[in-house]
């Protein structure tokens, strides 16, 4: 159970709302990340990391698909089960 | 098995060796192997050198510079080989995880400098961008791969303090 409580697609307005049609759109899915809805709570924060998510998960010298290999490979020694 | 969960669990063995050998050479202070400059340092555990080697490390050791393409074998090995027969099992197992499979050997040098950077480890660090530059990649492709672990530490600790959960089951990915 996460310690915050986490902003419903019900709810969102705005940028948020915005925000959350964007994610569902990159990544195919039907739904927001956990991960989306508490990090939205400062979108002026998240609004300049999710530009910078956007620019180094592109491919480029490595492929997409390598680069998300990568950050399961960083998730995994950071012991984070998210 | 299917050839996406293949590929899965050869990232997961390139983590496994690539990390390992990290703990093993950084807990044993094992210094860098090709970043010049600093302090030298000595290992916890003295190395089994080439000239003094049994033949059956000797024969481990070519295959490791062979595999390298290194004219000295690193001192992650050279200390390891004080038990000959788990240095002999070990770098078995290190030389077929970084064998081309679904992934190539670039690919696996990739991540193992991402698990590298991702634990801090120093030792790793100088390897496998040794590797990673001797296998042609650029400064533009280290760039991407050190933007990915800055992005991903950070995301990580960000959900581990709110301790979010996990939003799918694996099988589901």
């Amino acid at each position: 159970m996460s310690t915050v409580r986490l902003i419903s697609e019900q709810e969102a307005t705005g940028a948020v709302k915005a925000y959350f049609e964007a994610v569902k759109k990159r990544y195919g899915m039907d739904w927001v990340p956990n991960l989306s809805r508490a990090i939205a709570y400062r979108m002026d924060c998240n609004a300049p990391r999710s530009r910078a998510y956007a620019r180094i998960i592109a491919p480029g010298a490595l492929s997409r698909a390598l680069k998300e290999m990568i950050a399961v490979a960083v998730s995994a020694v950071n012991a984070c089960d998210y | 098995m299917a050839a996406e969960d293949e590929t899965w669990v050869e990232l997961a063995l390139t983590v496994f060796a690539t990390h390992s050998m990290n703990r093993f050479a950084d807990g044993l202070g094992i210094g860098p192997d090709f970043r010049t400059g600093g302090e030298p340092s000595t290992p916890y555990l003295s190395p089994v050198v080439e000239s003094h080697a049994s033949q059956a490390v000797q024969r481990v050791y070519r295959d490791i510079k062979a595999f390298y393409e290194l004219e000295r074998v690193p001192g992650v090995y050279q200390v390891m080989a004080r038990n000959p027969a788990y240095l002999a099992d070990m770098w078995t197992f290190n030389k077929l995880v970084f064998q081309p499979g679904r992934l190539s050997r670039r690919d696996k040098e990739f991540i193992a400098l991402a698990v590298s950077a991702a634990a801090y480890s120093p030792y790793g660090i100088d390897f496998h961008l040794r590797e990673v530059r001797r296998l042609g990649a650029d400064d533009r492709a280290i760039y991407e791969v050190m933007a990915i672990v800055h992005h991903f530490s950070g995301l990580t600790a960000f959900a581990e303090c709110l301790q979010l959960e996990p939003d799918m089951l694996p099988r589901q990915l």
